[in-house]
């Protein structure tokens, strides 16, 4: 399994350089590239100052508490389109995948790992810098920020491995899952906000459909003690149990696989 | 003698149909976002116990996410990227020895498809809306409306065909467009009607053409543009008329430059 894994590792960092070679080969949009991805979380910070400044805000969350997850919900949209999820319904349709799997690599390492986008590295950046300069005005300390994000990096990967089910499922049912592309924008917008003022039927929503408030409303609810540790760790189990149950309904989906043809 | 425009708007109409239940779905979904953001302006809403903020009250919100919702179809142009795939893959050779401009093959690509969007997703998510909501539209409305949406489609479009026409210099202008889309939405009104920026930085943002696209139309529909209708459209039709000069200065420079890459 480790050889596995550092055999996937080996193949990405080499996915990366060459990716980053493309990315870079245009250098004047490669610039403008970073600048838009660097400046994209200012969506979710002009929404919330605009919020805050003509209103009382969002009932039991401060600006900057809410800022947290606004970086929390930019990291994470950075880290799911690095991983190219949004392409996998066009690869599967346009016989990308054929080729992939014809490699000596796992194809669900294939699907994620060999087509890095790397101008998301710029989202996660920016996402990070909102959440830094709002963790020191609430003057986080170190231990919470690291819990933070241990939940929301486990969060991220369940939602990135339920997503890959997603576009496979709809990939053997329709021979679609574009639509899967706006469902990751629309989550993106809500996990940017408490997801407890969507009422509790969104909010299981956003837990268990759309796991997207596994990595941010979660972490940074029980960081500021409005979620209970019980919660806390039931959701981390839920999180750790997505991601297995996830990675065997993509493996068997992929026994479903046929080709799109190109 | 069969019309060769005619021709290619029935294959991109059936190119974009191919997927009918992604098509379905993808549009269905594209509305949730306005919910989204009607969620979070209701909490604010009851968590300040204001009815109105800035002079807006949360129905005319409501009703705004819905109506800016409904406009996404057909305000997100493709033009940029179909100019940036055909110079870029060099596909835009063999358009240029057709008997058809290519210019029309890009906006005819495009239109058919924003047509099916407007006909079986916007006008009935705005017919919804005019029932549901119980809003009153004049007749002077009604136009104002049909007009602020006929600009915004115009603009959005001028917009992408500037985009798309730099890529003749830049090859890939993916970033140039998100940055676009991006800046459109936020100052457009996208993510919070102009209305609730500062008085100073909405004023200024109505001398730009981004409101045109998102927030005069949506504004006249639900109301929150209640005065000076026909001095705002006239503003919308000059950016119409300054855009379209601009694409026709910028695609006249790079037909001269046009160097074909073929990658």
């Amino acid at each position: 399994m480790f050889g596995e894994i550092k055999k996937d590792i080996k193949m990405h960092i080499k996915s990366l350089k060459y990716a980053w070679m493309s990315f870079t080969v245009y250098r004047t949009q490669a610039v403008i590239w970073a600048l838009v991805f660097l400046l994209s979380s200012i969506t979710g910070l002009v929404t919330i100052s605009v919020i805050y400044s003509v209103s009382n805000g969002i009932n039991g969350w401060n600006y900057y508490q809410v800022l947290i997850l606004a970086g929390l919900s930019n990291m994470m949209i950075g880290i799911v389109l690095y991983f190219g999820l949004t392409r996998i319904p066009l690869t599967l349709r346009n016989g990308i995948f054929d080729k992939m799997l014809v490699k000596p690599y796992n194809p669900i390492s294939m699907l994620l790992l060999s087509e890095p986008k790397v101008v998301n590295i710029m989202s996660i950046i920016s996402g990070f810098g909102i959440f830094a300069v709002s963790a020191y005005f609430l003057n986080l300390g170190l231990i919470s920020i690291l819990v933070m994000l241990l939940i929301f990096f486990i969060g991220v990967a369940a939602l990135i491995i339920f997503m890959l089910t997603m576009y496979l499922l709809f990939y053997v049912l329709i021979k679609g899952g574009k639509w899967l592309n706006s469902l990751i924008y629309i989550g993106n917008t809500a996990s940017t906000y408490p997801l407890n003022i969507f009422g509790t039927t969104m909010m299981v929503l956003f837990t268990i459909g759309l796991p997207i408030g596994l990595a941010t409303y979660y972490p940074a609810g029980f960081v500021f003690g409005k979620i209970p540790e019980e919660t806390i760790l039931i959701v981390i189990a839920f999180e750790m149990i997505s991601i297995v149950v996830y990675y065997k309904l993509s493996e068997w989906l992929l026994t479903k696989y046929t080709s799109g043809g190109g | 003698m069969s019309n060769p425009y005619l021709a290619v708007l029935k294959i991109n109409i059936k190119g974009a149909t191919a997927y009918k239940v992604d098509f379905a779905l993808y549009t269905l979904f594209n509305m949730l976002k306005s919910l989204i953001l009607i969620f979070v302006f209701y909490a604010v809403y009851q968590f300040s116990n204001v009815s109105t903020l800035n002079g807006i009250t949360f129905s005319s919100i409501m009703i705004y996410f819905f109506v800016i919702g409904s406009m996404d179809y057909i305000t997100g142009s493709a033009i940029a990227m179909t100019l940036q795939a055909d110079i870029k893959e060099g596909s835009i050779t063999n358009s240029l020895i057709r008997p058809i401009s290519y210019i029309s093959i890009v906006f005819l690509s495009t239109i058919p498809i924003d047509l099916l969007l407007f006909i079986f997703t916007t006008i009935p998510i705005l017919v919804l809306i005019y029932l549901i909501a119980g809003i009153h539209l004049s007749g002077f409305i009604i136009i104002a409306f049909a007009i602020g949406i006929l600009i915004a489609y115009i603009i959005s479009n001028l917009l992408s065909f500037i985009v798309g026409s730099l890529s003749i210099y830049f090859v890939d202008i993916q970033g140039m467009l998100e940055g676009t889309i991006w800046i459109t939405e936020i100052l457009g009104g996208g993510i919070v009607p102009i209305m609730l920026f500062p008085k100073i930085i909405s004023s200024v943002l109505m001398l730009t053409p981004f409101p045109f696209i998102i927030f005069v139309p949506a504004g006249i529909f639900t109301g929150i543009i209640n005065a000076n209708i026909i001095n705002i459209l006239i503003v919308g039709i000059v950016w119409v008329i300054i855009l379209a000069l601009i694409s026709k200065i910028v695609w006249k420079r790079v037909s001269k430059n046009m160097n074909v890459v073929g990658v």
